[in-house]
């Protein structure tokens, strides 16, 4: 095969696994695969051409002056991608590595944006590869203004005044010697420190420029100056976390926050660090924590909680709308943490989220509700909350009972009616927790009055009587003791699951009283029955111990 | 000769076409396909030209190329081999290909296998010349240059001096759309600096000699590469590797970028400051943080840039400007650029002082300051890096001859090389001499035992430096 088609061969294999280096990450399998292949293709053809080096024009790239790529395409150019950036000559050795070659096409697979203040030359030059040079034309960047023979010209011509060389000579003879000057040859240590201190400074660049900015702010003579810092401290919150250095994040706002208490320091000033406590809070940097949160590469739930204790109130509405976009349940767990920690700041802020049309959110919020504990909100959930999602109701539920909302008597017996068995018997449950007189009413009558009771889920009415005798009273005991002795023309079936569920509360309720009538059960043909019997017979007997 | 739009390509593309057959043919051989399609056109190329011009030359004069006595243009993308073609002639002492008549394929073939012959021989023109007597058509001739080094070195430091003016250039750029708050690119101060990192490795004293010249009118723009460069050295000596050595060069260059906010009249001021004007002076440490951290979105090379454009004039015991509240030790690579901007301030002329302080006098004062306001671990290295009698130094030697100093010792820190301007009879004169350089009894042939200050005469550095 002829020298130059073995080296186009060389050019496309190179730029089909650019495609596949820019489409898939490097942990992806085929990723790896068309590395592999690329390398086992060029040893291959290595083999045959020796080192290739190509010349690099515009549109094509030569090799021995032959085109072996062209291509006038505007954007997707192999050779304008080099030649652009002022490259003129690649050469490949023949005994270039898999590395080697997967770094390189790393490298020329970047974008714009990948590249920011690099370029190809610039990380070719970095990289170093053994075998894989580069000549480039400088000139591509040079500030063609003719400064070189200007300066050149004028340094020139201000010539030496020939009689005062002369002049220098005679001074010299009379001149005094020179008085030694006192040279310390560096040591081995001194390159130990060096290296110490470099790699120190690198760690701590970042609370460096810290103080260099605090040190600015507190110099700052007016408001524009104070402007001025609050606009690169905004820059340089935003940096931070982007980039994850949370630790460094933490001593802004902790210096922000000592600032703002210490009295020396005028309103003004202090206005000016409230700008950026605030901008740490908003929307679209509390947005770019999501990723590390969701991540949790660089992200615990301390640190995320100690940066929203310095935050303002306007962090709490960025806060929901992270939650509304996390895709870890882990991390949505810290975030309802970091809003339960913050959110009792501005009630209204998590009240307003209710709105929103994301049932998880709002399922979220109404827990961040229920953890903060606030009566208060607990109760507009009732009115607030118009979800239809069961799981949301089933929360707000939950919510009213954990926080014993008693206001909400006639919202849990209107949810006694749903029409999900999980919110009916959460509404039962949230019930007991109030244990009030009422709530209590509401349950027996819920049973009594209602003719369809009898056809419910054995495992709904087991959490009714359940429920029910958590009062421990004796109108509850007499209520259930009627069920073991009412008659029923329906279903068998269905009247041994209520004298079943009866019995179980009997138990639970702790009363020896109605021993003996459970006892007539216990030999019960139903097999439910005569468990629940038992079950119950046994937590008398204990009890009467 | 076919239709060409400018005559001149026509040149171009035979440089081009040898140029490209060489480099070819010095990985493979003549005999190679591509080697031997490449030689076919450069043949027709030739044969066309000569059948127009009768005899075509090519010569290589100062650097550049010339078709019968006319300079050769080309474009920039044809540079590299320009560039490259020009170094082959001269390392062969080679100055002109001259063909007198239409040549055949073997005739190139037999020159271009010569030409490579001959950069393994120590006589490579005679080997060449030698190789191609027989042929008929094509002869060649010996370099015209008076220059006394080698080649390479001298088409090497033309290459620094271009880079030095350019990087000179780049730095009035930056400062011009900084002050009109336009985007800066640091993508061409990185390659800029790459460059030097790598010059400084084959031609460090050349390129500080290039920091030593300090009469342009553009103080500004140059100091920014003086320091830059100057860091850069340091921080090599230092054992930083490329990577740091480049951060360090960006962070040095721009170090007094916040001068771009200072009023041109105090900038230019001819007399000595007022308190006022000096306490506004001070403020382009701080002026610089705000432009730095505003020029672009922040990543760690503006932090370290802000940082050090803070730290440049604090001193090693925080003592100083700009004040601050809270002492902190200096980043290193400020330690090593606050010595580079206070040596290049110190020995270059200002509007308000006109005369520099010598090389000399101002590493005195350098070493005066060690460990109160200068680092001293990075004093001992920069003092072994320019030596006890910098570039520029005036010096009178023990054999009565006086010559500034042109190059540094790696060797010795006090033994440079002088450019001899009055020699031992009291005569002018020009020739280099270096203080190295033994008698066969091991002891140095000549020393340094006085010294001058070369601005007090009038010297200007430039004459004997480039």
């Amino acid at each position: 095969m002829k020298q130059t088609h073995l080296i186009s061969d060389f050019l496309q294999a190179l730029i089909s696994a650019k495609k596949m280096v820019k489409l898939y990450q490097k942990n992806n399998p085929m990723y790896g695969k068309a590395i592999d292949n690329l390398y086992a293709k060029v040893t291959d053809i290595f083999q045959q051409t020796g080192d290739i080096l190509l010349q690099i024009e515009p549109r094509a790239l030569l090799s021995g002056g032959e085109a072996v790529y062209s291509s006038q395409d505007q954007h997707d150019n192999f050779a304008f991608l080099f030649f652009k950036e002022g490259l003129r000559e690649l050469t490949f050795r023949k005994e270039v590595t898999k590395e080697e070659l997967d770094e390189f096409l790393n490298i020329v697979s970047r974008d714009e944006k990948e590249l920011l203040d690099h370029d190809i030359v610039s990380l070719l030059w970095d990289r170093n590869f053994v075998n894989i040079r580069h000549t480039v034309d400088e000139g591509v960047f040079a500030e063609d203004d003719g400064y070189e023979s200007k300066a050149v010209q004028q340094v020139l011509e201000q010539s030496t005044p020939q009689d005062q060389i002369m002049v220098a000579y005679r001074d010299a003879l009379t001149a005094e010697d020179i008085t030694p000057i006192e040279v310390i040859p560096p040591t081995e240590s001194d390159f130990e420190d060096v290296r110490i201190q470099l790699e120190r400074d690198t760690d701590i660049r970042l609370y460096k420029i810290i103080n260099i900015i605090f040190e600015l702010c507190w110099q700052a003579k007016d408001r524009d100056e104070q402007q001025q810092m609050v606009s690169i401290m905004n820059a340089l919150v935003g940096y931070l976390v982007n980039n994850g250095h949370m630790e460094n994040l933490l001593d802004l706002l902790k210096k922000v926050r000592i600032s703002l208490e210490d009295e020396e320091i005028g309103d003004e000033i202090k206005e000016s660090l409230k700008e950026v406590v605030r901008h740490a809070g908003s929307p679209d940097v509390i947005k770019s924590l999501g990723s590390s949160i969701d991540d949790r590469a660089d992200m615990d739930e301390e640190t995320l909680n100690e940066y929203a204790g310095y935050l303002e109130t306007n962090a709490i509405g960025s806060f929901i709308e992270l939650l509304g976009e996390l895709k870890n349940y882990a991390s949505r767990k810290m975030v309802i943490q970091v809003l339960t920690n913050i959110g009792q700041k501005d009630m209204k802020a998590l009240l307003d989220g209710l709105s929103d049309r994301r049932w998880y959110l709002v399922r979220n919020l109404v827990l961040v509700i229920r953890q903060i504990g606030d009566t208060e909100a607990a109760y507009q959930l009732t009115a607030r909350v118009r979800h239809a999602d069961m799981r949301v109701r089933t929360e707000v539920i939950r919510t009213i009972g954990d926080l014993k909302i008693t206001q909400a008597l006639s919202f849990l017996e209107e949810s006694l009616e749903a029409e999900e068995q999980q919110v009916r018997v959460a509404a039962v449950r949230s019930l007991g927790q109030l244990r009030t007189e009422e709530a209590k009413q509401i349950l027996i009558q819920h049973i009594r009055g209602n003719r369809s009771f009898i056809s419910k889920h054995y495992d709904e009415k087991k959490v009714f009587f359940e429920v029910l005798s958590l009062w421990k009273e004796s109108d509850v005991a007499d209520f259930f003791s009627e069920f073991l002795k009412f008659r029923f023309y329906f279903s068998r079936r269905k009247l041994n699951e209520n004298m079943a569920c009866a019995a179980f509360g009997l138990g639970r309720i702790g009363n020896s009283e109605y021993l003996p009538l459970l006892k007539k059960y216990e030999r019960a043909s139903d097999s439910l029955l005569r468990e629940n019997v038992r079950i119950a017979i046994r937590s008398l007997g204990r009890e009467r111990a | 000769m076919p239709e060409k739009d400018d005559e001149q390509s026509f040149s171009t593309d035979i440089i081009n076409g040898l140029a490209i057959s060489l480099r070819t043919a010095e990985l493979h051989d003549s005999g190679n396909a591509a080697v031997i399609t490449q030689l076919e056109k450069v043949v027709s190329l030739v044969n066309e030209a000569v059948s127009v011009t009768g005899t075509f030359r090519i010569d290589l004069i100062g650097g550049f190329f010339f078709e019968n006595n006319a300079r050769i243009k080309y474009p920039l993308k044809h540079h590299i081999h320009f560039e490259y073609l020009g170094t082959k002639f001269k390392e062969r002492n080679l100055g002109a290909v001259i063909f007198r008549e239409e040549i055949v394929l073997e005739d190139l073939k037999t020159f271009i296998d010569a030409f490579i012959a001959a950069g393994q021989s120590d006589t490579p023109f005679e080997t060449l010349q030698d190789a191609v007597s027989a042929l008929a058509a094509l002869e060649v001739d010996t370099l015209k240059t008076g220059k006394q080094e080698r080649s390479g070195t001298a088409q090497l430091r033309r290459v620094i001096k271009k880079t030095y003016f350019n990087a000179v250039s780049l730095s009035k750029g930056v400062m011009d759309k900084m002050k009109s708050r336009e985007a800066v690119s640091v993508k061409k101060t990185r390659r800029m600096v790459q460059n030097l990192v790598d010059f400084l490795s084959e031609e460090e004293q050349f390129l500080l000699g290039m920091t030593a010249i300090k009469n342009y009118d553009e103080y500004t723009y140059h100091h920014s590469v003086n320091v830059s460069i100057l860091s850069l050295a340091l921080g090599q000596r230092l054992g930083l590797n490329k990577q740091e050595l480049t951060e360090l060069g960006i962070v040095a260059f721009f170090h007094d970028t916040g001068k771009v906010d200072l009023p041109s009249e105090l900038l230019n001021k001819t007399s000595q400051f007022t308190d006022d004007e000096f306490a506004m002076m001070k403020k382009h440490s701080t002026f610089g943080v705000k432009a730095l951290l505003n020029l672009k979105d922040l990543d760690p090379l503006v932090i370290r840039s802000a940082i050090s454009a803070f730290e440049h004039h604090l001193n090693f015991d925080c003592s100083g400007y700009p004040r601050v509240q809270m002492p902190f030790a200096l980043d290193i690579y400020s330690d090593i650029i606050s010595v580079a901007d206070r040596y290049d301030a110190m020995t270059s002329a200002r509007v308000y002082r006109k005369k520099a302080i010598p090389p000399d006098v101002a590493l005195g004062l350098l070493i005066r300051d060690r460990g109160s306001k200068i680092s001293p671990v990075v004093l001992n290295f920069f003092i072994m890096m320019v030596g006890v009698f910098p570039i520029g130094t005036l010096v009178f030697l023990d054999s009565r001859e006086l010559g500034l100093v042109c190059e540094g010792s790696n060797e010795y820190i006090d033994r440079p090389k002088v450019r001899i301007i009055v020699d031992g009879s009291g005569a002018k004169n020009n020739y280099l001499v270096d203080l190295s350089e033994k008698s066969p009894d091991g002891r140095f042939k000549k020393s340094v035992i006085k010294r001058l200050d070369p601005n007090q005469y009038d010297i200007n550095l430039a004459e004997y430096l480039m």
